[in-house]
């Protein structure tokens, strides 16, 4: 049986939902990357494992990956880190652009990390970025909506798991907008987004599931290295670009993993 | 088969999904999330799919 607590994205509700669950006396806890550190601060017998975008070495979740060495282990997604790339795919369908957007969460767990990389790349390519924020819906709509009036060449978009929750509504503002924009994740092309670069998040979650029932079975997570997602897929919305006049290079089209039309 | 055979076939039958109730009952995985539960579909059905599959094999 699995009992849920959802902070509905107010984060600093997680800690007493994490005390809520050590006290019902579960035998394992799934958290993803905000719900983390507070399942971590929460217990320290319980086995936890999440999932997450972000170095969880560097971010003190576990000692190392190979041996996590405490009752935390779990699944990192290759995701935020490819922001740079993201950027290089928007400036190879705009070669003209001067300028590109960058739409982050300030309350994300690495926000400000992501953009570090994507700033430096920029300054690589001699483009200028745009930096927007938006950590709720009305946040999401007015971004876009910037986004629009700022004549960029395209809108990378922050790996982040408030947004793995908005793909649909991020690729709904892109396209009402006529933003040409990049996420992580196939389910945002699926929805009308133009472009997504990353590791599929739903294998990652499969990973969390295997690794929850391993450690139920008695594994313990001490031993079980970190599982790196590391499978990088490329996915394109041909309706989207042409709505978009967006001219798709060939070489683009012919790496993709998929071209949904 | 055995009337003895017969017996423990169906005193097993019956008193098993008592047993396999009350364990189910307890619960057993804290799903802790920042996110709200409207918006996770397709990742809890992708997380219960991992877990099934790993589990395949118990009892």
């Amino acid at each position: 049986m699995i009992e849920f607590r959802w902070a509905d994205e107010q984060y600093q509700r997680l800690p007493d939902l994490a005390d809520e669950l050590v006290r019902l006396g579960v035998k394992v806890i799934v958290a993803n990357a905000p719900a983390a550190f507070a399942a971590k601060n929460a217990t320290t017998k319980i086995p936890i494992i999440f999932n997450a975008g972000f170095d969880p070495v560097k971010a003190g979740l576990v000692a190392s990956l190979n041996n996590p060495g405490g009752n935390v282990t779990g699944v990192t997604m290759l995701g935020p880190q490819l922001g740079p790339k993201r950027l290089e795919l928007m400036h190879s369908l705009k070669p003209e652009a001067t300028q590109f957007a960058f739409l982050l969460n300030p309350t994300g767990s690495n926000g400000p990390t992501q953009l570090e990389d994507v700033v430096g790349a920029a300054q690589g390519l001699g483009l200028k970025l745009r930096t927007l924020k938006a950590a709720n819906d009305p946040d999401l709509d007015q971004a876009l909506a910037e986004c629009a009036a700022m004549n960029v060449g395209g809108l990378i978009i922050a790996g982040d798991a408030y947004y793995n929750t908005r793909s649909q509504r991020l690729a709904e503002l892109a396209l009402k907008n006529g933003v040409a924009a990049i996420y992580q994740y196939r389910e945002f092309v699926s929805s009308g987004g133009l472009l997504s670069y990353g590791t599929s998040l739903t294998d990652g979650f499969r990973l969390v599931g295997n690794y929850a029932a391993r450690v139920l079975k008695g594994e313990k997570p001490a031993a079980l290295p970190v599982q790196q997602s590391t499978k990088v897929e490329l996915f394109i919305n041909l309706k989207t670009a042409k709505t978009l006049g967006v001219t798709l290079p060939l070489s683009l089209l012919g790496r993709a993993d998929e071209v949904i039309e | 088969m055995k009337r003895r055979e017969f017996i423990r076939l169906v005193g097993g039958a019956t008193i098993w999904p008592i047993v396999a109730r009350t364990q189910s009952a307890m619960p057993i995985i804290g799903f802790l999330n920042g996110q709200s539960s409207v918006d996770y579909g397709l990742f809890l059905t992708s997380f219960k799919d991992g877990l099934k599959r790993a589990r395949v094999h118990r009892r």
